[in-house]
Parts: structure tokens; sequence; C-alpha cells
């Protein structure tokens, strides 16, 4: 019997994952032991790095030690750790983009700890300053594979329309695709939209997208930071195929009250914050409200959808202890599309999220842990009303989580990470099938991990993170085990030259369902794929090589190179001819492709260049074919230049390569053939028209590419910090084409030439 | 200001790159002949209905008001034993939605083809590509009654209609479908008439839910047997008391088992045409099926047999209706 089956029968039965977790804990103690007698020698210094002038966290931050090459990088919560330093005085530095750094003296007693925390003050963008834009984290202690992370710096520099966005702006860095303006789903490396993990504070979020797609559902004004992992990510993540998104949103200010008020084209925002009773916790209430939607409707060359949606994050920071802190935080969002015409659907869809975190640390600081409970509930209805085609559909999903995350900070410097997740997703639906049968039905998905990582990070040039997470489903019935072994390396060859790789096994067992046949799906089922259904998981390899040169600190060069191969997809049986032949397949799929990212400032002038090729092919029933997402060329150029105190213009040009489409080859009357099965009437049935579809995806959309320019100026009137911004998007007014209805013959091009404008007070 | 100068001098190149790119949703228009022929011994006459694809100058098919006729086309089929039938041109009034009232038919009337043969159709019309397909005319073996209603029920000999048959396996059959109707006639002048008996029935409170007959798939055997509960016949006659008021006038003729088996062409291209012939499926999509060697439609064959039975007497006579068997 084959290893892996061996393994498998084992790991069924829990008889593995108990040895595991046996090895892991004395591995665990061993090296704890051996730390805390080698500790006397040498000190530790931790700290949290703050605002200075909210005292919230920042997240992300770089650490170094001057004179060296030793620092490491803030984790989400702003906490980091700089473990068994030799005695002495150091000098620490923090920095991270939109604060001016901060420099400290430390001394590092033997067997001491030194609480080394920072405020840094908030760097307005100046003329001729040096701040990298998508800084990334320490390199020190970070393999920077395949992730990108992005703040409110580059939300500011992205011309957006209508208000920045956390999504428009990942949609510039490579490898992130869309498949059109109106429309924030997105795709990552050949990875179809539902391949994509969204955390928001923890929270899993499905199908974050407001009305047509032009807003995330996520207010860039509550965003502290977004890390998006394209590949390659670590054992602490799972459940998708592609990437993780893990979006931070604001913790309140714990020195004040304070606010930001503001309004664009098409909505209004407002959120507040301010201290709790309780020294060094917080508040921060935060919501969104569309109004005017028939404004942005005179400009938009599609359905006349009346726009009204809302989001809402409320978040509680709570310091119960010097070394305790708990998180509530809440999230709300919801859309509803009512046409007046009897002719145009109706769309609503909701989700709402609430989950607590507490933060623990132990020891002396060196052993953090993080424990979490969250709920997502997420409904959404399609009310077709009188529609000639479309049927009432509705698709739920009710996510509860509960996970439990480690980190430990070994003397030299290495650090062992591990966690446990339980999950537990109801998937439901109800839909009018192809047989014109209303069908409902709910499914559980159970699912738990076990995950261990060791981040090796003792050698001067080394960081490497190797992991293994145990992927566990259906515990209750027919249970199923995976294992995912990842691994990422970064050697410095050099200071200014690195090299990278990554190696992940993923697998997936929550997908959307939809006809590939349709240009554009505005709805989405959610769909369970449990073992007791025969389906095995979807299961994706991911092989990324790259490299980094930086040719100065405001001029570096990252590149990289991915083949994912997707062993297993699950999607539509193009066979299909009766009930006894299944309504999903299992399938295969390929993506490969060359990530470029410049990012430069000369002088004034800063911003970047991503330029991405990629080829995605599926393979379904022996027919292989590029999915409606396969964009072969896609490239970003982004500019800022601070100008004059407080203006700053901004200017953004993309291109993406035709997506794929099915071509129409002609029309017949079909006939049903309805009778025959009573008797001869079927001779003289009437036909139908019926479209005959050509080759597969065959035909490509036209090109794509759009300039959008914006301007922004920063006013102070006393304690109120004004921020106008004015876009113009499309510039020269490009007639990229949205959407093709088959049956009719439109056609829906994406935005035209749009200015608009946004308006926010902070205060 | 040079750099100025630089990003202006490139925009104006953008604006000036940016000429509309023409889409063209149509894949270049090659016409099909779209072929719908089966053959069906319940037909004296065997049939092909002739048509062609067509190209809208839109995107509209309503738009199409041109012929869909394909005159003067060599139609002929022939069976695997090298006999050969040449189909004679004709046309049936099949209005359409493109103002058209006749469509184009090849027939070979007063033909008798035989089960168990596999017959070709080779169609080529002047501006078309030849289109050609094939079947197997599914053979059935014998049907037989397991066991029928008895005429003294309080026995309990048998509480149920079943039946089996056999096919050729050499001319696989891939589905079936079939039906129990009970024949009828109100009063002595009126027409025959016939209502269909259930597989079963269930009670759900006030409600009765009747599971009737549907198409289905022949399993891998070359026997299958089906049944019709004594509660799905008893209330079918209860349905046709109620319906015609007047037990009296009810004049039973017998019970009549029909049995279709179709080949796997006929059976592929209905179940797709009818979502997939699957009440449970969770796909929302409209694929189409056809097994015409370039061009559209289907050519299927289907065998069929009956078997007429008696209903016990006693039986009718609780209902008072009179047994005309």
């Amino acid at each position: 019997m084959p290893i892996y089956y061996r393994l498998r029968t084992k790991f069924a039965r829990g008889e593995l994952m108990r040895r595991v977790l046996r090895y892991a804990f004395v591995v665990l103690f061993i090296v704890v032991h051996a730390h805390l007698q080698g500790q006397a020698q040498r000190g530790i210094v931790h700290g949290t790095v703050t605002d200075s002038a909210t005292g919230t966290a920042i997240p992300f931050a770089n650490i170094r030690i001057e004179g060296t090459d030793f620092g490491t990088a803030c984790d989400a919560k702003g906490y980091y750790v700089l473990p068994s330093l030799p005695l002495g005085r150091y000098e620490l530095t923090a920095s991270v983009v939109g604060y001016r750094s901060q420099t400290k003296s430390v001394r590092v007693f033997g067997g001491g700890i030194t609480i080394c925390d920072f405020q840094l003050q908030v760097s307005p963008v100046q003329l001729g300053a040096v701040e990298r834009i998508g800084e990334r984290r320490e390199s020190a202690s970070e393999t920077n594979i395949s992730v990108e992370t992005v703040g409110r710096r580059e939300f500011e520099l992205s011309p957006t329309p209508v208000q920045p966005d956390v999504f428009r702006t990942l949609m510039t860095l490579p490898g992130v695709q869309t498949t059109s303006d109106i429309s924030t789903q997105f795709y990552i490396r050949g990875g179809s939209g539902d391949q994509n993990l969204i955390y928001l504070d923890g929270m899993p979020i499905y199908n974050p997208f407001h009305a047509l797609g032009l807003f995330s559902i996520f207010d860039g004004s509550s965003v502290r930071a977004a890390e998006l992992y394209k590949g390659g990510f670590g054992a602490e993540y799972g459940g998708r195929l592609s990437s993780v998104l893990n979006i931070i949103t604001r913790q309140g200010n714990k020195n004040r009250f304070g606010g930001n008020v503001g309004m664009g084209l098409v909505t209004g925002r407002a959120l507040f914050e301010g201290p709790l009773f309780w020294e060094g916790s917080s508040w921060l209430l935060a919501g969104r409200k569309s109004f005017f939607g028939g404004i942005l409707n005179r400009f938009i060359d599609t359905r006349n959808y009346p726009f009204n949606f809302y989001d809402a994050v409320a978040n509680l920071d709570i310091r119960a202890t010097e070394k305790t802190r708990l998180g509530v935080h809440g999230f709300f969002t919801g859309d509803r599309l009512a046409n007046v015409s009897l002719l145009e659907p109706d769309y609503e869809w909701y989700t709402n999220a609430i989950s607590v975190d507490l933060r623990q640390i132990f020891l002396e600081g060196q052993f953090y842990g993080d424990f979490a409970f969250s709920e997502t509930s997420f409904r959404g209805s399609l009310n077709p009303k009188s529609h000639p085609t479309l049927k009432p559909m509705t698709s739920s999903v009710l996510d509860r989580m509960l996970r439990a995350d480690a980190t430990y900070v070994l003397g030299s410097g290495d650090q062992i990470g591990f966690g446990a997740l339980l999950h537990i997703v109801d998937v439901g639906y109800s839909l009018v099938n192809s047989a014109g049968i209303s069908l409902t039905n709910d499914d559980a998905l159970p699912e738990g991990a076990l995950y261990w990582k060791y981040k090796f990070l003792r050698l001067r040039n080394l960081v490497a993170d190797a992991g293994l997470r145990l992927y566990y489903t259906d515990l209750l019935d027919q249970a199923h085990a995976a294992f995912e072994p990842r691994l990422s390396l970064r050697y410095h060859l050099s200071r200014s030259f690195a090299v990278k790789g990554a190696y992940g096994v993923y697998h997936q067992r929550l997908i959307t369902l939809s006809n590939e046949d349709n240009l554009v799906n505005l709805f989405e089922m959610w769909y369970a794929l449990p073992p007791s259904k025969g389906f095995p998981a979807e299961e994706a390899r991911h092989y990324v090589l790259g490299a980094e040169i930086t040719f100065s600190p405001a001029f570096d060069v990252s590149i990289e190179a991915y083949e994912k191969p997707m062993n297993v997809l699950i999607g539509y049986n193009l066979d299909k001819v009766d009930r006894y032949d299944p309504d999903l397949i299992q399938g295969t799929g390929n993506a490969a492709g060359l990530e470029i990212l410049l990012r430069y400032q000369f002088s004034a002038l800063q911003g970047w260049i991503s330029y991405a090729y990629s080829r995605v092919m599926k393979t379904f029933n022996n027919v292989t074919y590029p999915p409606r997402y396969d964009r072969r060329h896609d490239l970003h150029v982004i500019a800022g230049w601070a100008f004059a105190p407080g203006w700053e213009l901004s200017a953004q040009w993309e291109y993406g390569s035709g997506l794929p489409f099915t071509q129409i080859a002609g029309y017949y009357d079909r006939i049903p053939l309805d009778g025959v099965l009573g008797g001869s009437g079927y001779i003289v049935e009437p036909g139908a028209p019926f479209i005959v579809l050509g080759e597969k995806n065959a035909g490509r959309l036209p090109v794509y590419h759009r300039l959008d320019i914006g301007v922004q100026k920063k006013v102070e009137i006393g304690e109120i910090k004004l921020v106008v911004k004015g876009s113009i998007i499309n510039v020269y007014n490009r007639k990229n084409l949205f959407y093709f209805d088959r049956a009719t013959g439109r056609q829906i091009n994406m935005l035209p030439f749009l200015a608009s404008f946004d308006l926010s007070a902070e205060f | 200001m040079r750099k100025i100068g630089s990003i202006i001098a490139l925009i104006n190149l953008i604006i000036l790159s940016s000429c509309e790119q023409p889409f063209e949703p149509k894949t270049k228009y090659v016409p099909k002949l779209v072929v719908y022929s089966i053959i069906d011994p319940r037909q004296s006459d065997m049939i092909v209905r002739l048509s062609h694809t067509y190209d809208p100058p839109g995107y509209d098919p309503d738009e199409y008001r041109g012929p869909l006729l394909v005159p003067d086309a060599s139609v002929t089929l022939r069976s695997s034993s090298g006999e050969t039938f040449t189909l004679a041109e004709t046309t049936l009034i099949v209005p359409d939605i493109h103002g058209n009232l006749f469509v184009s038919a090849y027939v070979l009337k007063q033909i008798k083809l035989r089960e168990a043969e596999r017959y070709f159709l080779f169609i080529s019309a002047r501006d078309y590509p030849a289109v050609s397909a094939s079947t197997i005319v599914p053979a059935i073996q014998y049907i037989t009654a397991e066991s029928v209603l008895q005429e003294d029920a309080a026995l309990e000999i048998c509480h149920c209609y079943q039946f089996s048959f056999t096919f050729y396996a050499g001319t696989a059959p891939k589905g079936y479908i079939a039906r129990l109707w009970i024949r009828y006639s109100v009063d002595t002048t009126s027409a025959l008439d016939s209502i269909e008996v259930p597989y079963s029935i269930e009670k759900q409170g006030e409600r009765i839910l009747a599971t009737y007959p549907q198409l289905d798939r022949l399993a891998d055997s070359q026997e299958e047997s089906l049944s019709y509960t004594r509660d799905a016949v008893t209330w079918v006659l209860e349905q046709l008391a109620s319906r015609v008021g007047d037990p009296h006038k009810i004049r039973i003729k017998g019970i009549t088992f029909h049995l279709l088996l179709l080949d796997q062409y006929l059976y592929n291209y209905y179940s797709v045409a009818h979502g997939f012939n699957d009440p449970l499926t969770v796909r929302t999509d409209t694929p189409d099926y056809s097994n015409i060697e370039g061009g559209l439609g289907v050519f299927g064959s289907l065998a069929h047999r009956s078997l007429s039975l008696k209903l016990p007497h006693s039986l009718l006579q609780r209902f008072n209706f009179v047994d005309d068997q």
C-alpha cells in the first residue's frame, strides 16, 4: 500500500493526529526548556508599535536594529519580539509607510525583558521624502513571497471611481485580475473567484461586493491595512486554492474622541471612535450608506439598477491586562437592488459577521497566542419577477469558526507557530433547475485543521518558513483528511539581491456554482462538497520562484514566476445526459505566469508598475479551454506626484488583453420532441430558437485599457483635517466592453468618462 | 517642465492609440443542416424533417425572416443488411416564428423497418455540408405480466400488477417508459378513452401524491421489471368515478400496458432537452445534444409493444362500473 494511503488511513482513525500532536508537544517542551536555560546571558526586547495620535496598533511595521542586518516585523496587532539579544545597548528603529520612522535606544540586561514601545507620528506626503509605497515587511524575518501589503497610502494613490477601495487598489498589483471595471470580483493567478479566502478581522467573508461591484463592502476609511497572499501561503491558512486576503480594520482612538465623515458621488460615510473606560481601550463605529444612486446610473452604461446598500463596522479593543487584549468586531452589510421594471430582476444580499478574539502574551513575551471565535452569515437572493429567462434563486452560508494560533519565538530567533481551527459551514440554496423544478437543499460542511510551522531565522542570509497543515473534514460522517505541506524560502545573495521560492498544497471544499457560458454572473451560488456526496476536495499545488533586486531605497524590482497545477477541480459535467449522470465532475486545471513589480520614487514622483503574464486552462470532459478570466497580459502603471505642499496628483493606466468568451456560430429551431413518448404529434412540433455556440471560450473580447487621474488636496483647519479628492475615470473615454447579451445583442460597456469627487473631514 | 511634457506626450500617445477595436460576438457562420428523424414503429411512414441553421442580421433569432426549407436534398436510408431507400421530398405544415408555414420533409411511405437492425441516414443538399447519422432500432424480446390483480382480493394473492420485459442485447437501447392505461368509454356512444395508472400513490395528509412513470434509463441487465400498486389502480378508478359522476355510464374495456424502448441517441436528446430529465439537478444551464455528424438535431429510434389485460370483475362491481372487457 502506498505510504500516502497508509498515512491517510491512520489519519482517518485519528492515530496519526494524536501522534503528531504528541511529538509536537515534546519538541515544543524541549526547545522551550533549552531556550530558557540559555536565556541567562541574553535578553528579550518586545513591544508594540502604535499611532502616536490615536494609540491604535500599527500592523506590519518593521523593526530594525541599527548597524546590523537584524530585525523583525510586527504582526497584525502591532506586536513584535526581538529574542535573545546579546547584552548591550541597541538603537531600534520602527518604520512603516505613512509614518515618520522612530529610533529608540534600549538596553538589554542578562535574562531580562526590555519593553520598547513605539508611538509613530503620521507622515504627510512630502516633496522629496523617500517613502516607499507598498513597502514589504522586514525581509530579515519574512520570506515575503507572493505577499502584497497595502495600506491607506496605497489607497490614496489609486484613482478609483467614487471613492478609495481596498479591492481596487489590490487589483493594480501583478497577478490580481478583474474582468471588468464594475466588478470587484477578483482572480488571483488563474484561480476562480471562489478560490480566494477573505478575512476581515479574522471573520470569513463571502461575496464581498456591493451593487454592480463598483465598491467592495469594505469602506476604505475604516480599513487599516490589507495583506494579500497570492500563492505559497503558510500553514496557518487553508480552505482555498488560490489566495488569502487578510483585511484589518482600524482600532478606535485610545486617546480622545474623534471621527471622520465624508461623502462621494453616491455614498455618505461616518466614522466615530474614542477611548473606553479602561486605559488603552477603545471603540470604533463606522458606517456607509448609498444615496443619489440615480446620479451614477446616468453615467453607467448598464442596467438601471437603483443602488441601495449599507455597510457598518463596529470594533471594541479592550486592554484587559498588560499581557491580555480582547477584541470584539462586528461587520454588517446589505444590498437591495429593487428595479421598478417588472422585466428587470431584483437582487438582495446581506452579510452579518461578529468575532471575538483574545491576544494573550505568555512567559516573558516571546510566546503569544490568539484565540478567536467568529460567526458569519451570508444570504443572497435573486427575484426574476417577469424576466423571460432568469429563475428565482437563493444562496446562504452560515460559517462558525473557532481557532487558536500561537507563536513561540526561540532564543535563536527562530519561531514556532502552531494552531488549531474548527470550522462548521452550513450552506443552503434554492433554485429552479434546468428541468424547471424548484429545489431547496442544505448541506453542512464541518472542517477541522491543525497546523504547525517553523520559521528558520538564525542564519543571516536565509529565511525559511516550513509548515504542515492537517486538514480534516466531515468528522462525524465520512471523514476525509488531507496533508498540506508548505515551504517558503528566501535567500539574500547580497544586501540588494534576494532569491525566493515557495511550495504548498491546498484543498478546498466550498465552491460557487455558475454557468461558464454566461459572460457575466451577478449571482453565484455557494455549494459545499462534503465527502458524503462522493466529491474529492479540490486540490492545487503552488510552485513559486522569484527574485528581488533593490537598486536603491527608492527603486526596486520584484519578479515572480509560478505554476499552479490544479489536480482536482469540480465543475459542470459537460456530458451529463440524465439523472444518473452527476451534475458536477472532477476536472483539472493549470495556471502559470510571470509577474514583475517595479516600485520607484524620483523626487516627488512615486508609484509602481506591475506587469503579469498568465495562462490558465481547465479541462472537463476531455475539453480543454481557457476560463473566462484568462487574461494573458495585464499592465498597470501607477504614479503619484506631490507637486506642492498638501497637493498630490495621481494617475493610473491599465491595460489588459482580451478575455475569452464563446462565440455564436448560428441559430437553429430546436424541437423538444415533447410528444415522442405519447404518440406521433412530435412530427409537426414547432421548434424554438436555440443558439449554436462555437468552440468553448475560443473567442477573445477586445483589449481593455483605461487612464484615470486624480488630484488630492489635504488641508488642516484647526483640529480638522480635510481631504478633497477629485478623479476622472477613463480620461479618454475608451469603450471597454463589459457585457454582451446573446439573446438581444445588447452590448454594455464599462465605465465611460466619469468625473467624481470625494470629500472627507477628520477630527 | 520636461517631465510634464513627457507625461502629456505619453497621454496623447495613449489617446491616439485608443481607437476602438471591433467586437465580433459571432464566429464565421457556416450553414448546417438540422435533421429530425425517428424510426418509430407506431408510424406507418418514416419522416425526416429537414431544415437548416440561420444567421439573423442581429442577435434576435426572430429577426430571421427567410425560409428554412431544404429542397432537392438527397436523403438516403441504408440498412446494415444492405437495403437502400431513397426518401421522397414533401412538406409539412409547421408554422414558425420566422413567418414560414412549411418545413421540408422527406418521406418513406408504408415502410416497415426492422427491429435490431442498424440504419444509416445520409443527407446531402446544395449549399450545406453533407450529414450522416446512424441508429440501431431497439428490439423488445417479450413482455410478461408476472402478476395481475386477482378476482378475489380477500385471498391477497396479489396486490399489484407486476410486469417484466427483456430486450435483445445487441440493440443496446438506453431508455424506456412503461405506462399502464385503463381503457373505458362513457355510455355506448362515446369514443374510447383511457386514464393512466400511476406506479403508486402516497397519502400526505389530505393530499394524494401519485408517482407516474417517467422516461428512465435501463439498468445494465437485459431484463427490467416494474410494478403498479393495487392502491394506485383503485385510486384511478375512484378518480374516474368522480370525474364522470354516474358510474353506471362507465364501460370498462380493460387495462393495457405500453412499453417504449428508446435508443441511446433519442434518449440522450430527449433527456438533455428536458432539463436532463432530472428533477434534482442543481444545474440551471440549457446545453444541446446531437448525433448528426456535421449537422444538428437527432436521428433516433424506438420500439413499442403493448399487453392488454382484464380488470377483476369484482373490482368494477365495487365501483358500479359496467364490465365491458
